[in-house]
């Protein structure tokens, strides 16, 4: 399945928002990527997306209470998701009419009486001409057992260790929500992945099927397929540890590599072991014409600041890279990074302004910004219209330039500048050809 | 910031037309939001498009933003601002041309009426060289006012809220500078070989002073006070 489009209505700082997410030529697949300032709301609509998704059951479990979801002075609150799904992956439980192309799944906050302060969190109740009740996403995405629907959603602390034990409870449970932990709660763990590998493993020792042994095979290949620097690779799978060795051939248990590696690890094991839970793992991969080990599944993937922890060259090459490797995923990602947001594909480039643009709301790039944006340089990005940053140099810098500015302009205007000023002067004038990369004369 | 055109008056049927606007702003009872729909209005009526077309001719080729003149797209702007004064949202001679970016920087803001400050130079009704000059490095710098002993307050002022050196413009401006520098310096040396003639180097300075790049920098350097300059100084005094 693929979001086909999000439309909110009063959900905190949001009074209304309407995206579409369909690309040229009706695909969906592919890097969709939200850029703001703090508290634009970025992580507002990822978690709304991923409540809707999961339906208000699981939802109400994993988002704890439902205070604060409805913005102030309002008694009401909604998210509607339209939901493309797919015949071949996607299975409704119960008997029913199975709803066209697309249908829709939402969710709804109200408060009975406006003086309650804890409001209700249900489904938005879709009816037909016949005033009978739609279910497509009560017997679809939100039944813990249809078939299919694969959908996960990451928040920013993606770590493979350290979670407290309530966080653990809902991430080793079998419910929707498992899936969707680290993005409501910060303090979960992505450790149940490396642990589902060693009892794969551990599995392949007891029995005679070829099935499970290819599937560590290919995640073995996928994994070491460049993602991580320095020719890192997964080495030996044991009962008790997950290994990962470098070029050098020195060799670690996965738990003892460094925080970037490890979350990105953590997070794409995550995923194959999602998929491998919702689709199987005779399903799982498939080999491109080139040769490419690929993982062929459709679905949804929210990750929330996913440069997290990452170096900025890991964060230019890891969108590519999850592309190439899920090429029918369906990615929503928030980000700071200018990096990021340059892989975004054709119409996932979305502009949250900050609360206090009272003049402006949240908006797809249009084609022009858009296309500046994948051809341009970070630099240039960073102060474009979607991040908008004046300047990227430090406030001392800035403050020396304007220094500069000065005594140029008194130089200017003939003024004698007294000797400290004038020592001051030359010395500026010399760091101006480092701040602008060569002297005035010499650039030509 | 650059030397623009100064402002033509409009035709005496988009006067009255702006004046009925102004009369019936200024005679409601919540003349900021009547300003704030009729100028909205009015920005897509057919009948305003001359006001618009008329400023585009005053701002030149590019229709650059009349205080960065960077690139980004421009739009009318208030000089005053119309949720200050809404008595002049539909004022000609209130009317600039201006980028979002810009826009943004200035807001409602229209110093020292809405916070402390110098206010804000006008680049269509005043001699932006008056308070400016651009530096060796391309940055757009408040003149120093001797007699006050700083540099001059309206023009720090009008810098720092329109971040008129705000790094996109401000590399842009140094790049367009360093480029046109090349141009003058290389025809200048054909001219001094005979390869060109004075009558062609003159029509390259034409090019040069229509080109929608930076045009604050040919403004400054070509027909400004930049003309002082080396390289622009010998070349101009050649042809």
């Amino acid at each position: 399945m693929y979001i086909k489009s999000i439309h909110l209505e009063n959900v905190r700082s949001f009074p209304e928002l309407q995206f579409d997410f369909e690309r040229p030529g009706g695909r969906f697949a592919g890097w969709t990527v939200f850029v703001g300032g703090n508290s634009s709301g970025k992580s507002t609509i990822l978690r709304s997306a991923a409540l809707a998704l999961i339906g208000p059951e699981a939802g109400g479990r994993l988002a704890g209470s439902p205070t604060g979801w409805i913005q102030k002075g309002q008694t009401k609150a909604s998210v509607v998701l339209k939901v493309k799904w797919d015949r071949e992956y996607d299975g409704f439980k119960q008997a029913g009419k199975n709803p066209g192309d697309s249908f829709e799944a939402g969710v709804r906050w109200f408060l009975e009486k406006k003086t309650d302060e804890i409001p209700e969190f249900k489904g938005v109740d879709k009816r037909n001409a016949n005033d009978t009740r739609i279910k497509s996403a009560e017997r679809g995405p939100w039944s813990p057992n249809s078939f299919g629907w694969f959908s996960a959603g990451y928040g920013p602390m993606r770590r493979l260790t350290g979670s407290s034990s309530e966080a653990m409870r809902y991430s080793s449970s079998k419910e929707l929500e498992s899936r969707y932990v680290t993005l409501f709660r910060e303090d979960a763990a992505l450790s149940e992945s490396e642990e589902w590998l060693r009892r794969m493993h551990a599995r392949t020792l007891e029995s005679s099927s070829s099935e499970i042994g290819r599937m560590l095979e290919g995640v073995k290949e996928l994994l070491g397929d460049g993602l991580l620097p320095h020719g890192m690779k997964i080495s030996r799978i044991t009962v008790d540890h997950v290994f990962v060795e470098d070029a050098k051939e020195v060799e670690l248990p996965m738990r003892d590599i460094s925080d970037g590696c490890r979350s990105i690890y953590a997070t794409i094991l995550d995923l194959i072991h999602g998929l491998c839970e919702v689709y199987g793992a005779n399903k799982l991969f498939e080999r491109t014409s080139e040769g490419k080990l690929v993982v062929a599944c459709p679905g949804v993937v929210i990750i929330d600041e996913i440069e997290a922890h990452l170096h900025p060259s890991w964060q230019r090459d890891i969108p590519e890279w999850l592309k190439v490797h899920f090429p029918k995923i369906q990615f929503l990602v928030s980000t700071h990074s200018p990096l990021i947001a340059q892989a975004a594909d054709e119409n996932g480039l979305f502009i949250l302004p900050l609360q206090s643009d009272e003049d402006q709301v949240a908006r797809p790039a249009t084609d022009a910004e858009y296309e500046r944006i994948r051809w341009g340089t970070a630099h240039k990005t960073i102060l474009g219209v979607a991040f908008g940053l004046k300047t990227t140099r430090t406030r001392w810098a800035t403050q020396k330039l304007k220094r500069w500015q000065e005594l140029n302009a008194k130089h200017h205007e003939g003024i004698r500048l007294a000797a400290s000023e004038k020592r001051e002067f030359v010395q500026l004038q010399k760091q101006m050809e480092l701040a602008f990369d060569g002297a005035p004369v010499d650039a030509l | 910031m650059r030397t623009l055109p100064s402002r033509k008056p409009l035709g005496e049927k988009l006067l009255s037309k702006l004046a009925a606007e102004t009369a019936a702003i200024t005679g409601s009872a919540d003349a900021k939001t009547e300003a704030a729909t009729r100028y909205g209005r009015a920005r897509k009526a057919k009948w305003f498009e001359p006001v618009v077309k008329t400023l585009c001719e005053l701002a030149g080729p590019g229709r650059r933003c009349m205080f960065c003149s960077g690139s980004e797209s421009s739009d009318v702007e208030h000089y005053r601002p119309k949720a200050v004064h809404p008595e002049l949202a539909m004022e000609w001679e209130n009317y600039l041309w201006s980028c979002t970016p810009c826009n943004r920087g200035k807001s409602n803001r229209f110093p020292p009426e809405t916070e402390d400050g110098g206010l804000l130079i006008n680049p269509l009704d005043e001699n932006v060289w008056d308070f400016f000059f651009i530096d060796d490095y391309g940055l757009l710098t408040p003149r120093f006012d001797s007699e006050a002993g700083v540099p001059d307050e309206r023009a720090v002022s009008t810098r720092d809220l329109l971040s008129l050196n705000r790094e996109a413009v401000h590399e842009s401006r140094l790049m367009r500078l360093r480029n046109l520098r090349q141009q003058v310096t290389d025809t200048f040396g054909l001219l001094k070989q005979r390869k060109l003639s004075k009558g062609e180097a003159r029509e390259r300075l034409e090019t040069w002073k229509l080109e929608p790049w930076q045009p604050d920098v040919a403004s400054y350097f070509l027909s400004g006070p930049g003309k002082d300059r080396s390289p622009f100084k010998e070349f101009l005094a050649a042809i």
